[in-house]
């Protein structure tokens, strides 16, 4: 009798535990496979180099981005840990590679969960962000 | 009957489901939400070792949307109890603005006593497989009852306060006629009013920080509790909460901290009940403190920004929990139970649980020849999810 | 017993003070500086996990926003930025 008990209890650990390990390595495989379009990388950013719209990014940056890609940009914000795909590390080579004007598109257009923030920022107030973001990495 | 009522309600979701296609959004709104879980369930007592499967549960809630200011909102509860399907109706409430930081709510509706039962126990929102010691349909403070509810919330400042005032049908005195055993207790399972005396109740809760990590409340519920016309018309009830709650992510510690605590007190008026298998017109009466109380902590911890995604789907839990049910009644007990778990989360909305928990209790119910401690260990292993 | 009932009446008391000081300007900007996304995370984790916004369509997250309005006891300024963020990011 109790040799049946727990051969039931192993079953159910063992069909839970292949569950979660399917479903983790499920999910590290979907990341960054989100790509703007050729024709931003043409666009130029108007405020490169802008020292001050670094500032007005970062601001703009604490308000609403740093809840899902943390306060460092590292994408460990709090409201990204349950999001699918993962919010983007700024710090990362894939990130840090893009054009200015491809990060500018992803912002504008969003890709869930990454929300689209055409109607939220100002075209200008998106490329003080875009400043920001790289200015994380230095 | 019950057939009958199920094809009902599959109907109701089938052309729900095809009007929700249409893409234009209408005036009116409506959705199916709720929750369910599956599992197995391991005890082990002195008496020996169970082990079964769970999860028979499924708990639907429906809403429905009129406007901007109006809902209706209800949720059913199946349940397979031995056997037989029960039919539960959990909450079935009218709700409307009033304005900005003002709603009103009629109907049956879960009680804003403490926060574990209204907000916290559903079970993809419960960290662990089981309700604390004391909460629940069975335990010594309210879920729900049927009356009219002002909620509402404002800000002050950067913080924020929220408050709720209700008038119910209140919960209804055992005087040991029908169950000696537990004569004192209170039936809050009772919507037909056996008095015309109201509860009333009422919780405050104020979030003090900027960014809404903590929250403390107090609550009370109050009302006569004894059958009109009868000697226990006057007795009367004083219940009283306080919760707690902290949630927050920080840095150092590389995580979420969680932590959730609630105090239950329920206190009735002292009265007199029959001796147990002695007729009720007998002379031999007893009295006691009718004084209970039930409550818990719970500290959880997730590793939010680890490296590692499966590192960052885990979570530990520890919870204590306690109740003292009156000494001197025939239903007194101790009973404290420490549980631990370790969580996988699927999804923002989808758990597997893997607990443990070690239960120490004295006297209770069935205890006939005084105080006795008895130890029982069990292991819960489920998959909870939100719909 | 009625200890309770009275720390009660005066929290309800200093409750009213508060919000009648509270409609002064000054404040009542700092309450609605948060963005939609601020108000998204920090309220909904209070009790459970931060739901993703592509599991509900735009009409449905405005029926959740008033079930949720309602259980969790915000403010209707507060639940409209929440609703507005989740629908530009589902």
């Amino acid at each position: 009798m109790k040799n049946r008990l727990n051969s039931y209890l192993l079953i159910t650990l063992v069909i839970m535990l292949s569950v979660i390990s399917a479903h983790s390595f499920a999910q590290e495989k979907k990341a960054g496979e989100w790509k703007a379009p050729k024709e931003s990388d043409q666009v130029t950013n108007p405020l490169k180099g802008n020292d001050d719209a670094v500032k007005a990014g970062k601001k703009l940056y604490r308000q609403q981005c740093a809840i899902c890609h943390g306060d460092t940009g590292k994408g460990d914000g709090v409201a990204g840990m349950t999001l699918n795909p993962r919010p983007a590390s700024f710090l990362s080579e894939r990130v840090q590679n893009e054009s200015d004007g491809a990060i500018f598109w992803k912002m504008t257009n969003g890709n869930p969960p990454m929300a689209a923030y055409k109607d939220i920022f100002t075209e200008e107030q998106r490329w003080q962000l875009v400043n920001y973001i790289r200015s994380l990495s230095k | 009957m019950r057939r009958i009522f199920i094809t009902v309600i599959g109907l109701f979701l089938l052309g729900n489901s095809i009007v929700a296609q249409d893409s234009k959004p209408g005036k009116t709104q409506f959705m199916v939400r709720g929750y369910g879980h599956a599992g197995l369930d391991y005890y082990k007592t002195p008496d020996g070792k169970d082990i079964s499967f769970v999860g028979a549960a499924f708990s639907p809630i429906f809403l429905f949307k009129q406007g901007n200011r109006f809902m209706f909102e209800t949720e059913l509860e199946f349940e397979l109890q031995k056997n037989e399907l029960e039919i539960g109706l959990e909450y079935a409430n009218l709700m409307y603005v009033i304005n900005k930081y003002l709603m009103v709510r009629a109907g049956k509706f879960l009680l804003p006593f403490g926060t574990f039962m209204e907000r916290l126990h559903p079970a993809w929102i419960n960290r662990l497989s089981t309700k604390p010691l004391g909460f629940g349909h069975d335990g010594i403070s309210p879920a729900s009852d049927i009356g009219i509810e002002f909620r509402g919330a404002a800000p002050i400042g950067g913080t924020h306060i929220n408050y709720s005032v209700y008038v119910t049908n209140g919960p209804r005195l055992k005087d040991g006629s029908e169950e000696p055993d537990e004569a004192g207790m209170l039936n809050f399972q009772n919507y037909i009013d056996n008095n015309n005396n109201k509860f009333v109740g009422a919780r405050i809760g104020y979030l003090p920080l900027y960014n809404s990590s903590l929250e403390l409340g107090l609550s009370f519920y109050t009302g006569k509790v004894g059958d009109q016309g009868s000697v226990y018309e006057d007795v009367r009830a004083f219940l009283w909460a306080a919760d707690f709650s902290f949630v927050k992510q920080i840095s150092p510690i590389k995580g979420i901290l969680d932590i959730k605590a609630q105090y239950n007190q329920t206190n009735v008026s002292d009265a007199y009940y029959p001796v147990v298998e002695e007729a009720r017109d007998s002379a031999n009466l007893f009295t006691f403190n009718n004084l209970s109380r039930a409550y818990y902590a719970q500290l959880s911890y997730r590793p939010s920004m680890a490296g590692k995604t499966f590192l960052k789907n885990l979570e530990i839990i520890g919870r204590y929990s306690k109740l003292k049910t009156p000494e001197g009644s025939n239903w007194g007990s101790d009973v404290s139970e420490l549980t631990f778990g370790l969580n996988y989360w699927i999804s923002w909305r989808q758990v597997i649980k893997i607990n443990y928990a070690f239960i120490n209790s004295e006297g209770g119910p069935d205890a006939e020849e005084g105080p006795q401690t008895q130890k029982s260990n069990s292991l819960f292993v489920h998959w909870a999810i939100g719909l | 017993m009625k200890k309770i009932i009275l720390i009660f009446t005066l929290s309800l008391a200093v409750a009213a003070i508060a919000i009648i000081s509270s409609s002064c300007t000054a404040q009542r900007e700092i309450a609605a500086q948060k963005s939609g996304a601020e108000l998204w995370a920090q309220n909904c984790i209070r009790c459970h996990n931060i739901p993703s916004p592509p599991s509900y369509t735009d009409v449905q997250w405005e029926t959740i926003g008033l079930h949720m309005r309602e259980r969790a006891n915000m403010t209707s300024g507060q639940i409209k930025k929440i609703v507005a963020f989740l629908q530009t990011a589902n």
